[in-house]
């Protein structure tokens, strides 16, 4: 007997109505089914993570104001991702302006080392 | 650190570290994401009283926020970045963070001779943890206004100019 080869199916169901009620009126919107919405939200979630996850942050600009007219996005699966990408030891790290501005002063004036931190250093050389 | 290090664990109260510890360390460790340096019990071989990882990191200025002054450098700050700091309960207060605290800022000065890093970052998680970095001279960074409620973290900086002018005279890097 031949075998016939199906394609893996994904089923999911919506049990709250406002969900449904999104999913309905975004498919009266762009003229899809259920699977061209599900593809579109795929694609759109998977950037959204990879950049997250990239350290980047997602947003909408207005083109006439620049960077004044941003709009973040945020859910808990994205920031469920951020974490993930946060909490890695090495994870590039985006800092606010004070922040980022008080790190460049402390670089560009460095203080003199605390009387802790010589005798630190000092058993840490004599080790 | 070694893979079975990661078996035994490590309980030093703070369950985001202690899980870091048991679940992720020895795979950050094995591929290179950081390198996870434990301290160990001569007295009982295998029993870990304390960890820490290190890594390679930067810090950049949030461009959303507007233009940078013109004064202020366009890439990201290289940096060295402590994390997981972490020492048993049962032996905390007996100045073994210090013991790993020297361990790990002399890899870092070390590793400046050949790495470029503008200084050494990390998060305190407590207030404790705080001023004891701060008597270390780490900084304290202010924290990201809009980050969620439960996020205490506070980063903490201390510039590579301090810590190599706290180095002993004359003293030499690790050999490599």
């Amino acid at each position: 007997m031949g075998r016939t080869a199906t394609a893996p199916r994904l089923d999911a169901t919506l049990t709250d109505m406002s969900s449904v009620h999104r999913a309905q009126r975004l498919m009266n919107t762009l003229g899809t089914g259920n699977a061209d919405l599900f593809r579109g939200a795929l694609d759109v979630l998977d950037w959204c993570v990879r950049e997250v996850q990239d350290g980047r942050r997602i947003g909408s600009i207005d083109p006439n104001k620049h960077v004044d007219g941003v709009r973040e996005f945020s859910s808990p699966l994205l920031e469920a991702a951020r974490h993930e990408h946060v909490d890695a030891p090495n994870a590039p790290r985006v800092l606010h302006g004070a922040a980022f501005d008080r790190v460049m002063q402390l670089i560009e004036s460095p203080p003199e080392p605390t009387p802790a931190l010589r005798q630190l250093m000092a058993e840490a050389y004599a080790r | 650190m070694h893979q079975a290090d990661a078996k035994g664990g490590l309980s030093c109260g703070k369950p985001a570290l202690d899980a870091y510890f048991t679940k992720r360390a020895w795979d950050h460790h094995q591929k290179g994401v950081a390198k996870v340096f434990v301290l160990e019990d001569l007295a009982a071989p295998g029993v870990i009283l304390g960890s820490y990882s290190l890594s390679a990191s930067s810090w950049e200025r949030d461009r959303l926020q507007g233009p940078l002054p013109s004064s202020l450098p366009t890439y990201p700050m290289p940096l060295f970045s402590i994390g997981y700091f972490a020492v048993t309960q049962a032996r905390q207060g007996q100045g073994l963070g210090k013991r790993l605290m020297a361990d790990a800022l002399r890899r870092c000065v070390d590793a400046a001779e050949s790495i470029g890093a503008m200084g050494v970052g990390l998060d305190s998680l407590d207030e404790n943890s705080t001023r004891f970095y701060a008597q270390l001279g780490f900084v304290e960074v202010p924290a990201e206004p809009t980050r969620p409620a439960d996020d205490t973290r506070q980063p903490m900086f201390i510039p590579m100019s301090t810590l190599l002018a706290a180095k002993p005279n004359g003293a030499m890097p690790s050999p490599m």
